[in-house]
């Protein structure tokens, strides 16, 4: 039986904030915001921080390796494009988790979006998000802002929508008109008029849409009291099974959107930025050797891009599985040696207070997931 | 004798090529990452002239190579336009007034038409640029390229770079002049800066 | 909501209001109406005429495009002579010669608003949202092909043959990456084995075939039936649209795309898949799609989701199998399956919320009003007062048909519509539509070709502008639905 999927928007990054708290109670609230950048596509972790330690590297995967890594340490280095996030770990606030995946092996983009959204090891078994539940057990449910809302901010109660409209020529209606529209449809269409009549009532001024302007205004929004606790911002375009360059490719290109809206957020949330874990989460990481169309095809272990002034930051964390044939999984994808899960559930932990044990048995229905909080935080 | 020229010029062109060792100590480069049964931290240090060099706002500019004006103070009136590349039609985007002291750019009082979210402060504060000894304008700024109508969400500005041709017109030994950069396919960029008067 | 809203886009000004709606619609969906179009948003007549030959254009010129679009924009990109000023015009250029997707999305449009066929082509979005091809790899450039020809033809023949055709169409096998699909034992991976190459099977396109287009996860295949599925579908295309590949299409001797199966790149010996042998070859992808269309399973999952989709969200049993009976009783004629479903659509009274786009393209139908700007506007940066491209326009109301999205394509559920967001942009269309667009001024006539009811009249008569009613009439539930 098919259920209810959510489509993309397609042009762009697309933004969803959720976790607003019920009007006027800001009191016992959790201070943390979370922020979950999804890479659709599969991100190739060992192109954004490629492993110059190691000395099977450029036997394995020479071609794909940039010429100008950025050296972090003896160990590994980082994609150029990612500079400002390079910036950002020498100082402190940022950190990097690599060989590491959710436990899902069967490379299919569509079941692992939804797994790595959704928290639950089976495809399409749930109707609601990790980041959605998290925040229904921190208290704070329901609400979100985005055209279409992901599954990742799904929780299991009701959700509504914003998101700026653009089309040229038009006016915006009167609220006498949404309320005539409110008063003669049906219960369900009726409550979006009055939404909208409300969201009109606000005057907001204008919001731009690109990924910059998305970030900055996500981290204004969150940087209130009354904000939200959880943004997520969706960015495509990473499945580069052909043509994927070293340097200069797609690939790269949406690095440097990566950095931007880290950038972004650290600009919008400004003094709140200390109260926030930024994550990337992707379905897959990429297959390690470059295949016919000098591209790479859907892997498995990928790299897990953290910032944000809730960390301990400033380290690359690893159990680092090594790059022979005989170490990877299935021959031919970089192995996982970290179950990302432990990642998430460990930014939940700090950012919203919940138990461990609660994250793993309730969000993850995974009780013996491993806990990973003090790797990152103090 | 050629052929021992062209033996070393195989082996230098044969070198293998090396990550940049920007790392702590000398001490560390015979580090190597290995495979490990254990969660280890491997702490981050940039070397510091790298961390210089990385991604920082969008207006920053390397001036070393470039020669500044520094003798030049005047206080200008400036306009903005884009031409179209097609068309060669030209509207105009935005205006105001300018400073230049020892050769770099201040903005001061300005406006855009273009609606949307543009605003005096995007010039007043973003833009970095300097006027160099041939008279043109060097660096970076915000521009607002296109204009928002009713009903359209806003656009972020673009940032573009000057200096990259010469300036269209003017003299050397001031601002004034019309200086055109690079916009993207549809457009370029106009800056024409007049009414210099020098100030002390 | 009346029939022609439910299995069309309404009736615009020139058309009669026929008593017997249901066989007004019937043929409407038997015979293909000439291709027509608008020549340009701005001109004094809106009449529609015949779609430019010079704008169809077939799958091997559309390949060829593709191939020489991104050829030219590399070229231009990686020049080292020239300003950047010159690589702009290049690529001005480039664009215009080759993407002919603009055309394309124009036909789409077009066609619903101002051809005389409007129930065909409501049928024909149907099949286009269950194929759903995304725009990856160059693949809106034929990805038209897909749409107009494949589809569009293929509406009036059996399932089977049209799910054979879309599979191997060069844009399915790009978008669902069996391109890069290669078998494990075939001549070519063999070939690679020593050259430290990653060549294997890629189980995408097998997986949404037998999970998406056709038996669905009711019929409880296993993954290793997916990955044997993807044993018959290796060798079937190949990069198309780079240089760099064109040597193996002319090694191959091949020069149909709709035909481009690589002997090289096969999976040898038999497969099997749900318990069926399968030959080695060519022949057993014809075989597999066979049997996947006469499958129990896809005949009840396709009857349930027409029926949701033309009909309500929760359809009648009865609805069903209504549908169904006709599908096992013709073997899968489509257009003995639409006319079931028309049928049944003719005596439903439950409430449907309409696709957005759906609702757009019957608003610009039955208000005469212009939506979309023409084919000679395309690449000439006409300025409108209101939005008039299709990409931009289909991009606000969530349904880009050539935006890069999954597989699955666009929700055929009416209350997966529903949102702040979503309502409110009809909103703001239909107030651009009225101000910008010259809907017909007659609004009584507009009224009842729309067959509103007592309840929509009251409401707009409420209103005080000409502005207010229009948008009333176009938020109503006769024009958008309910749900």
């Amino acid at each position: 039986m098919l259920s209810r999927r959510n489509f993309l928007w397609s042009s762009g990054a697309s933004l969803a904030l959720s976790g607003f708290p019920v009007h006027g109670w800001t009191k016992e609230l959790p201070r943390g915001r979370v922020v979950v950048i999804v890479l659709e596509g599969g991100m190739d972790g060992l192109a954004a921080v490629p492993p110059l330690g190691d000395t099977d590297l450029h036997q394995m995967r020479g071609e794909l390796i940039t010429s100008a890594p950025i050296a972090l340490n003896p160990f590994f280095g980082l994609h150029p494009s990612l500079g400002g996030f390079g910036r950002m770990l020498h100082n402190g606030e940022a950190a990097i988790v690599h060989a590491t995946a959710f436990p899902y092996t069967k490379r299919s983009h569509f079941e692992g979006q939804n797994v790595v959204q959704s928290g639950n090891m089976v495809p399409f078994a749930s109707k609601s998000g990790w980041l959605g539940r998290a925040l229904e057990f921190a208290g704070l449910p329901g609400r979100a802002l985005s055209m279409d809302m992901p599954l990742i901010s799904r929780g299991e109660a009701d959700v509504d929508n914003y998101y700026p409209a653009s089309i040229r020529g038009s006016t915006k209606p009167s609220a006498t008109l949404t309320n005539l529209l409110s008063a003669y449809h049906s219960e369900q269409i009726s409550k979006v008029f009055d939404k909208i009549a409300a969201k009109n009532a606000l005057k907001e001024g204008p919001v731009a849409r690109d990924n910059v302007s998305l970030a900055k205004y996500a981290g204004a929004k969150m940087a209130l009291d009354e904000g939200p606790a959880a943004a997520v911002i969706t960015l495509g375009e990473f499945d580069t099974h052909a043509d994927q360059r070293a340097d200069n490719g797609r690939h790269h290109r949406q690095l440097s959107k990566v950095d931007d809206i880290l950038l972004g957020f650290k600009t919008g949330l400004k003094d709140r930025w200390k109260d926030t874990v930024i994550l990337t989460l992707t379905e897959f990481g990429r297959t390690v050797k470059v295949n016919g169309s000098t591209g790479t095809d859907h892997g498995y272990g990928s790299a897990g891009l953290l910032a944000g002034g809730l960390l301990k930051g400033g380290a690359v964390i690893s159990q680092w599985p090594g790059l022979r044939k005989k170490d990877l999984f299935e021959e031919r994808d970089l192995q996982s040696s970290i179950d990302y899960r432990s990642v998430c559930a460990a930014c939940l932990e700090k950012a919203y207070g919940l138990d461990h044990d609660l994250i793993a048995n309730n969000i993850f229905q995974s009780p013996r997931l491993p806990r990973f909080y003090n790797h990152l935080f103090v | 004798m050629p052929l021992i020229f062209l033996i070393m010029v195989l082996l230098i062109v044969n070198l293998p090529v090396e990550a940049r060792d920007s790392s702590n100590a000398k001490t560390e480069t015979n580090k190597k990452l290995k495979k490990s049964d254990k969660i280890i931290s491997y702490g981050v240090k940039i070397n510091s002239e790298l961390l210089d060099s990385l991604k920082r706002a969008p207006t920053f500019f390397d001036f070393s190579d470039v020669e500044i004006l520094t003798t030049l103070n005047m206080k200008c009136f400036f306009n903005i336009s884009r031409q179209a590349i097609e068309t060669l039609r030209i509207e105009m985007l935005g205006r105001g007034a300018l400073q230049v002291t020892d050769g770099r750019v201040n903005f001061l009082e300005n406006s855009w038409r273009t609606g949307g979210i543009s605003s005096p402060l995007f010039l007043q504060t973003e833009a970095n640029l300097v006027i160099e000894t041939s008279g043109s304008l060097v660096g970076r700024m915000p521009y607002f390229h296109s204009f928002i109508n009713d009903g359209e969400v806003a656009k972020p500005p673009k940032y573009v770079t000057l200096g990259e041709n010469k300036k269209k017109s003017g003299n050397k030994k001031t601002a004034e002049g019309l200086h055109v950069f690079f916009v993207d396919n549809w457009q370029r960029g106009r800056i024409k800066i007049r009414a210099c008067k020098n100030i002390n | 909501m009346r029939l022609m809203h439910r299995v069309g886009f309404g009736y615009n000004p020139n058309e009669t209001l026929d008593k017997d709606e249901v066989g007004q619609a019937i043929s409407q969906l038997e015979s293909p109406a000439p291709r027509v179009g608008l020549r340009k948003f701005n001109q004094m007549e809106k009449l529609p005429e015949p779609w430019p030959d010079e704008h169809i254009y077939d799958l091997q010129t559309r390949v060829k495009f593709a191939s020489d679009y991104r050829k030219e924009k590399e070229r231009i990109e990686e020049s080292l002579y020239l300003s950047k000023t010159d690589k702009s015009k290049l690529k001005n250029r480039n664009k215009r010669k080759h993407r002919i997707d603009f055309y394309d999305r124009l036909a789409f449009v077009h066609q619903a608003i101002y051809g005389a066929d409007p129930v065909r082509q409501r049928f024909i979005h149907f099949w286009i949202n269950h194929f759903t091809i995304g725009d990856t790899n160059g693949t809106r450039i034929y990805m038209g092909h897909l749409y107009q020809d494949v589809i569009g033809n293929g509406i009036d023949g059996y399932f089977n043959d049209l799910t054979y055709e879309v599979t191997r169409h060069p844009a399915m096998l790009t978008y669902l990456d069996n391109v890069y699909s290669v078998g494990e034992n075939s001549i070519r991976a063999k070939k690679n084995k020593n050259k430290n190459k990653q060549l294997g099977l890629n189980d995408n396109l097998a997986r949404e075939l037998m999970e998406l287009h056709t038996v669905s996860p009711l019929a409880a295949y296993s993954e290793e039936d997916i990955h044997n599925a993807a044993k018959i579908l290796a060798g079937w295309g190949d990069v198309f649209n780079h240089k760099e590949y064109a040597k193996h299409f002319r090694e191959a001797g091949i020069s149909d795309m709709n035909d481009a199966y690589f002997k090289r790149r096969a999976e040898p010996g038999t497969k099997i898949v749900m318990g069926v042998v399968y030959p080695s070859g060519k022949k057993a992808l014809r075989l597999f799609v066979n049997d996947l269309a006469r499958s129990k399973f896809t005949i009840d999952f396709l009857s349930r989701k027409l029926c949701v989709h033309f009909i309500t969200d929760t359809p009648d049993i009865e609805d069903i199998q209504y549908v169904a009976n006709s599908w096992r009783r013709s073997n899968g004629f489509l257009p003995a399956v639409h006319k079931a479903v028309i049928e049944r659509a003719a005596l439903a009274s439950s409430p449907k919320l309409q696709w957005p786009l759906t609702w757009a393209l019957a608003l610009a139908r039955v208000s005469g009003g212009t939506l979309f700007y023409g084919w000679e506007d395309v690449f000439q940066g006409v300025h409108t007062k209101g939005e008039s491209k299709v990409r931009k326009i289909m991009e606000e109301l969530g349904q880009n048909f050539w935006s890069r999205r999954q597989p699955d394509g666009f929700s055929v559920y009416g209350e997966d519509w529903i949102s702040s967001e979503h309502m409110e942009r009809r909103i703001l269309l239909s107030s651009m539509m009225f101000k910008h667009g010259k809907p017909d001024s007659n609004l009584d006539a507009m009224i009842a070709r729309a067959g509103a009811t007592e309840a929509t009249i009251k409401l707009i008569n409420q209103a005080k502008t000409k502005e207010e009613k229009f948008i009333l009439l176009a938020c109503s539930k006769d024009m958008m639905g309910d749900v």
